[in-house]
């Protein structure tokens, strides 16, 4: 909330020091976990049905570009 | 025996988990960031003609996705300016029971980040993008990538309110740094 006018005064020094590697570490980890929570959903139908919906029309209709049959 | 058209289908839907991922992050919204999965993939399939065979597939459809989401995001700030607040705190914080405490205040302070910010950090610390992809798909110097990282993880640093044994180290190393310059600068 406050908080990004409260990080504007570091931010000049922020630009040239590279964050400890143990911090980088503790973040890194974290976004990755929370970010791996997202990964493991399962993929919903309506890709899989758009993809394949995608192919039918162009085996239907080729007309931009051939598949290449052969 | 397969055909390209197959390839490319099993290609597209091994990508889409990174792809909802990434849009949920970036975004915040569930039901957005699938809509601009969707808009990716028929983007991606109409234009395959414009992907250079041997590159980098996660890196050019990661390239459509977000160029398509702050193409949205530049429509809708011109149409509603308050939207954009009320989308900022949408984060994607959902109740789970099995989540530590600390992921919670994680993804709080993630949604908290500039979008400039939480894109290159998710590039490169969640989908291990090196700076110089993430550069080519963001369309910025690799160097501006560099320090808008380090600004996004000292941020969340802060609001998370991380401490590192090595802060002090570090710090005296940035002084010297400063002395050093002030050496040089007087002679």
């Amino acid at each position: 909330m406050g908080a990004s006018s409260a990080s504007k005064q570091g931010e000049i020094a922020t630009m040239q020091t590279p964050l400890p590697s143990e911090l980088q570490g503790q973040i890194g980890q974290r976004l990755r976990e929370a970010y791996n929570e997202l990964i493991v959903e399962p993929v919903p139908d309506r890709f899989v049905q758009l993809l394949q919906q995608l192919k039918k029309s162009e085996d239907q209709n080729p007309s931009e570009e051939q598949g290449g049959d052969s | 025996m397969t055909k390209p058209a197959d390839d490319l289908q099993t290609l597209l839907i091994g990508a889409v988990p990174n792809l909802r991922a990434f849009a949920n992050s970036l975004c915040g919204d569930p039901t957005r960031a699938d809509d601009l999965v969707q808009d990716t993939l028929v983007k991606a399939w109409t234009n395959l003609d414009s992907f250079e065979k041997g590159s980098n597939l996660k890196a050019w459809l990661f390239t459509i996705l977000r160029n398509t989401y702050f193409s949205e995001l530049r429509k809708r700030r011109r149409e509603v300016e308050d939207a954009d607040n009320a989308f900022a705190e949408r984060m994607s914080v959902l109740p789970d029971q099995d989540v530590h405490m600390d992921l919670v205040d994680f993804k709080k302070a993630f949604g908290t980040l500039s979008d400039d910010q939480k894109e290159v950090l998710l590039l490169v610390g969640a989908e291990g993008f090196s700076y110089e992809e993430a550069a080519e798909i963001t369309g910025a110097a690799v160097g501006t990538v560099k320090s808008r990282v380090n600004r996004a993880r000292v941020a969340l640093t802060k609001s998370l309110g991380l401490t590192s044994g090595e802060d002090f180290n570090s710090n005296t190393e940035f002084i010297g740094l400063v002395r050093t310059a002030q050496t040089v600068v007087r002679s």
